[in-house]
């Protein structure tokens, strides 16, 4: 029971969606996996917008467009493995290892939720689509941009780019959630690395293409360890030794 | 045999793939309490003050109790027979706390969600005491846990925080350590490792039409919960009566009285039925846990590579009370110690209390943290002596034939019985093994980033607590010509409704089907000591075909009475005079009950045995390492087994295969861990990481037949002994394939990149 | 507040705390085989199937589901896909305790209508919502793949 919800409202509308949920104490609902598990109770009002997002998953002209209310599961199912190699299900799938659930999260409540240790979310973050995101108006927002501000409607992925994408995790287990997340997209002249796993904050950085070498590994294996602490998983250094060996990995491949 | 190990269906299963209503929260009670518990913040301290004002007056709160509402009682919480080998440590609430986790106040509301609510709203005041959370200071440390409890003859010094002692020799160690050619000594760990049920711990109870008080819970010990509740409540034996449904998994974790004497308070005060669920986070740190044991070897070996002599040292986590303490001890070194003919042994034990979460029953029972040491000596011996793994332990191990020596020092908690090994299956299980896992693979070079390596782990375990362990069952007809079987005997998953019903069926020749099996109710069954030290094939069965060739006996003299014939046959349900003449079982009842000679056809007996035969297993491991970043993937396990005569095949193959995983996790991913203030931080499925389907390694079981003469058709246990090797087997394929010796689970990644020098 | 949707094929109307779950109303209804294992949706004890697929009613909104169709177990086992599962466990010895065993069994009810012959890695993938700690997913899987 999330005692201390009073109301689930239903908004016709984007606009409704934003002033309902505009108002203390109230929060977005869209497949409820994270709300529902966290039970806040600060949160008295609950806004469901799932009929009004779109689930389509669609190519183009050389674009993907994934609606917001697409579960993680329809990314596995519809999107072809040659999009992006297949590492939208892939990392879909390591985001959450629990086939019932991904069938109830939308990837609109994943990229909101927007935590460091989802697969998903950090590949995103690296490969930056364009959002459609409602505020007062529909806008266009690239998600390194995005403030957290207003109701994700969907996203655009520009695929005649064909980035180049290495993508690590480190989990104790196969079904676990990642501790270390390591990847990287290469486009043509430029490289976006991203970090995330157990941290305070994910971390993203776009380089030359040619960046990678012993002095810059080094560099940003220390940075990004800083964010990480000693805990079950290991320790800081080991946290460091692994984006090292990642980030070698990576420059070696692409 | 007909029906004794050939396949059979769960006598229960066609409830359970429909899922019926058949667990202990799946009915409605009228009018129920909902009960929920506040907990204590802090590791150790004493409550002075607890304001319950608030919780009180919130509107669908019945009651709030604290250590003031209930009168002084201390006993254990373990699920055993009387006298209950563990101290007597505990009271349902106590003015002083001793874990985070402990108990400080209970709630009873209208419903779950108003309890908990009432829970927030309780304030406590308390003076915080030092707190002791490394088991290696607990001895002597100026801090004492339990320093009220005095004259508990199961309680070994509590002014030292010894919760429990055990003490063993044989023969002459210090003189077979200078006359030994190698001598070995290391040091291991396991850590606090959970059950895991997916069922978590829930009773119900309420006063039935005669005021009698109704328990209805998930245990593996129906009687000891009975008589438990009776001595802490006060409240006669003769008026409770514990029922167990199907329980969602047990493992050792429900061998316990958890909150049934709560919940019975509860139904005491009020009249009223009351539940209490623990929630899936109270399961991590108010439930019941592995031992954490640390194990000194100490083993020399001479030229011959026969080992002259073992010196065990065990030091054992109890955390803050202590059930199970001195028996999960006593299984450690009992069962590490009858594998191997060693003439020389020491063993010192010490069990100590921490102000961490409470250690007590979990599969295995101690043997699977004695083995983890054990095998990986032996492992580290066979690697210095350049000898085969396999080869080392076969020259060792006990034949069938011997006696075992130390059965006869050291039994659970008191000393134990004489031990001479009637039949083993030690060796044909490490042969098949070997061909199973592709042993010979070990010895190619290893090479490449990722290594593959294989291990081996040779593990025993017993067949119930000789001398301890009681069973008894009744059978009686029923004019078709079936069976009502009444055992005291608890099914918790492991299948024994079925095992037995097979026991029964074969003695009187007519199929499974025509065997009613009811079981765990101290009302309608009679006794059995419980679910517990893989008691239930070898003394529960012990118990039933005792009971089913009694019965069968009585059948032949009322048919002989019938007939009026001296000379009558018996088979398959039908009855033949000398002459001819013929009887159903149908008929024979039917003709009982009604018109001749009547009687109920029936029969019970009890069984009880100072034998314990051992199991014994091969597991083989197969592992690939990742020597950059330390990863550590199991891509096979061979695990075979000698399980006596196996009753029912397929679940007997069903307890190795869910055994393995919880020991890979007590290897690799499995523990508890806490905050420098003792309370634990991965308190949910998320953190605490359970091989799931997409985790398993291939897995082969297999099994190698023996006949025991000791047990029912030859049996001897398989519900624990599976989990004891693959642990074990793991490290030392871990070392095989990288030479990284892991003494301490869990083994994780950066160990082995710190050992191979790479941080 | 008011919300309607259908339990196997039943229709109901519900009006009761916003914050219901629907593994606490199905409990409350008798719909038994839908258990409570774990507070966030690890375990798929609760999994009950949800316009089609599965889903874990503890983490489901009763009024969240207003015009859905949920199937439990309950009310699946006279179907013939169901039954085929219940048969291939039976045999298989692929139950023990029995407590994951709907939530098994929905899952892979789910996965064969969509797959009438899955093979063993979609096996485990429909399965990796729902924990058990008896079989080591041994039997379950060896089941379907016969």
């Amino acid at each position: 029971m999330w005692s201390s919800i009073r109301q689930i409202l239903n908004p016709q509308s984007f606009d409704e969606a934003i002033r309902f949920s505009s108002r203390t104490g109230s929060a977005l609902l869209a497949g409820g996996s994270y709300l529902v598990r966290g039970k806040n109770q600060a949160v008295h009002t609950l806004v469901d917008i799932r009929s009004l997002l779109n689930r389509r998953l669609e190519i183009q002209d050389e674009s993907l467009f994934l609606g917001a209310g697409a579960t993680l599961q329809d990314i596995i199912d519809e999107i072809p493995d040659t999009i992006c190699d297949g590492w939208l299900g892939k990392t879909a799938k390591w985001s959450c290892h629990s086939k019932n659930v991904r069938q109830q999260r939308t990837l609109g409540g994943e990229i909101a939720t927007g935590r460091s240790n989802s697969d998903i979310y950090i590949l995103l973050q690296t490969l930056d689509p364009v959002l459609q995101v409602f505020m007062s108006t529909m806008e266009d927002v690239p998600l390194h941009l995005w403030n957290g501000i207003g109701v994700i409607t969907g996203m655009k992925l520009n695929l005649h780019l064909k980035p180049d994408i290495v993508f690590q995790r480190y989990s104790v287990l196969e079904s676990s959630q990642s501790y270390l997340i390591v990847t990287a997209c290469r486009f043509n002249d430029h490289l976006t690395v991203s970090i995330g796993g157990d941290c305070t904050k994910w971390f993203s950085l776009t380089v030359p293409a040619m960046y990678l070498n012993d002095l810059s590994i080094d560099e940003i294996s220390k940075n990004s360890a800083s964010r990480f602490t000693n805990d079950q998983n290991g320790s800081v250094a080991y946290k460091r030794y692994l984006i090292h060996h990642s980030l070698q990995q990576i420059r070696d491949s692409i | 045999m007909k029906v004794v190990g050939q396949h059979t269906t769960r006598v229960d299963g066609k409830a359970l793939a429909r899922g019926k209503a058949v667990f202990a929260d799946d009915i409605r009670l009228t009018d129920v309490l909902h009960i929920k518990l506040l907990y204590s913040a802090i590791p150790h301290g004493r409550i002075v003050s607890i304001n319950t004002d608030k919780a009180e007056a919130l509107p669908g709160v019945v009651m709030v109790l604290t250590h003031k509402d209930l009168k002084p009682h201390f006993f254990t919480t373990a699920g055993q027979g009387y006298p209950e080998p563990s101290p007597g440590d505990t009271m349902i609430l106590n003015p002083v706390v001793r874990f985070v986790g402990d108990k400080v106040a209970v709630v009873v509301a209208e419903s779950p969600d108003i309890a908990k609510q009432a829970v927030n709203l309780i304030s406590v005041e308390y003076e915080e005491y030092p707190a002791i959370f490394d088991p290696e200071k607990a001895i002597d440390n100026e801090v004492i846990i339990h320093p009220e409890i005095k004259g508990d003859r199961f309680l070994f010094d509590a002014k030292r925080n010894i919760a429990a002692r055990i003490t063993a020799d044989l023969g002459d160690v210090v003189s077979a350590e200078s006359s030994s050619t190698f001598i070995f000594e290391n040091e291991y760990s396991t850590p606090y490792a959970q059950q895991a049920h997916v069922e978590p711990h829930i009773t119900l109870t309420w006063l039935d039409e005669n005021d009698r008080l109704i328990i209805r819970t998930a245990t593996q010990v129906p009687f000891h919960v009975r008589r438990i509740v009776s001595e802490v409540l006060d409240f006669p034996i003769s008026r409770i009566r514990v029922i167990k449904p199907r329980i969602g998994g047990g493992f050792g974790a429900k061998q316990e009285i958890l909150n049934e004497e709560i919940c019975a308070v509860v139904t005491l005060k009020t009249g009223r039925s009351a539940r209490i669920e623990l929630t899936r986070e109270e399961e991590f740190f108010a439930a019941r846990s592995r031992h954490p044991q640390r194990i000194r070897l100490k083993m020399g070996v001479d030229k011959n590579y026969k080992i002259r002599f073992i010196d065990m040292d065990i030091l054992e986590n109890c955390g803050a009370y202590g059930p199970h303490a001195l028996t999960v001890m006593s299984v450690t070194s009992q069962k590490s110690l009858s594998l191997y003919n060693i003439p020389n042994i020491r063993l010192r034990g010490n069990a100590v209390y921490t102000n961490l979460p409470i250690a007590g029953a979990y599969r295995g029972y101690g043997a699977p943290q004695g083995f983890f040491a054990l095998e990986s000596m032996i492992d580290e011996i066979a690697d210095e002596l350049k000898i085969d793994p396999v080869e080392f332990r076969r020259k060792n191990i006990f034949q069938p034939g011997d006696e075992i020596p130390i059965a006869r020092i050291l039994g659970e908690g008191r000393e134990g019985y004489k031990m001479t090994l009637n039949t083993s299956g030690m060796e044909a299980c490490l042969e098949r093994g070997k061909l199973l896992i592709g042993w010979d693979e070990r010895k190619n070079n290893k090479s490449g980033n990722i290594r593959i390596g294989y291990g081996v782990a040779a593990v025993c375990q017993g067949s119930g607590v000789p001398g301890i362990d009681m069973a008894s069952a009744q059978i009686k007809m029923n004019e078709d010509g079936s069976f009502n079987l009444q055992v005291g005997a608890t099914d918790l998953g492991t299948g024994s409704d079925t095992a037995l019903a097979q026991i029964a069926a074969e003695v009187l020749e007519v199929p499974v089907s025509k065997i009613i099996v009811y079981s765990s109710d101290t009302d309608m069954t009679p006794f059995d000591t419980g679910a517990y030290a893989s008691s239930t094939t070898y003394i529960s069965g012990g118990a039933v075909k005792k009971a089913a060739e009694l019965l069968k006996t009585r059948i032949i003299d009322q048919a002989k009475r019938i007939f009026e014939n001296d000379e009558v046959k018996i088979s398959e349900g039908i009855l033949t005079a000398s002459n001819g003449e013929k009887l159903t079982f149908s008929d024979l009842c039917t003709r009982s009950f009604y018109t001749d000679h009547q009687q109920q056809l029936m029969a019970s007996a009890s069984h009880t045995s100072f034998d314990s035969p051992p199991p014994f297993n091969a597991t083989f491991a197969k592992v690939s390492v990742d020597t950059q970043t330390g990863h550590v993937r199991v891509l096979k396990i061979v695990s075979v087994t000698d399980a006596g005569q196996v009753i029912n095949p397929s679940m007997a193959e069903g307890q190795v295969e869910g055994a393995i995983p919880q020991s890979l996790g007590m290897a690799l991913s499995e523990f508890m861990i806490f905050d420098d203030h003792g309370q634990a931080i991965n308190q949910d499925l998320l953190r605490y990481h359970i091989f799931n389907a997409i985790d398993m390694p291939e897995i082969v079981t297999e099994f190698v037949h023996t006949d025991e003469p000791t047990g029912p058709f030859g049996a001897k246990a398989v519900a624990e002994i599976p989990i004891n090797g693959p642990a074990p087997a793991v490290a030392n394929a871990v070392f095989n394939a990288c030479g990284v010796r892991i003494r301490n689970l869990p083994i994780m990644p950066e160990k082995i990149i710190r050992w191979l020098g790479k941080l | 507040m008011k919300v309607m949707f259908t339990v196997n094929n039943k229709k109901v109307t519900v009006d009761d705390h916003p914050g219901m779950t629907l593994l606490e109303y199905l409990r409350r209804e008798e719909f038994y085989s839908v258990k409570y294992g774990c507070d966030d949706g690890t375990c798929g004890a609760c999994a009950v199937i949800i316009d089609g697929h599965t889903q874990n009613a503890c983490l489901t909104l009763v009024h969240s589901i207003h015009g859905r169709a949920v199937e439990t177990l309950e009310g699946l086992n006279e179907n013939d896909l169901v039954r085929s599962i219940q048969d291939r466990f039976l045999t298989e010895g692929a139950i023990q305790c029995g407590y994951c065993t709907p939530g098994m069994i929905l899952s892979l009810a789910a996965l064969l209508r969509k797959d009438a012959t899955p093979a063993e890695a979609a096996i485990r993938d429909a399965l990796s919502g729902n924990y058990c700690r008896c079989t080591g997913y041994v039997k379950p899987v060896k089941a379907m793949l016969k």
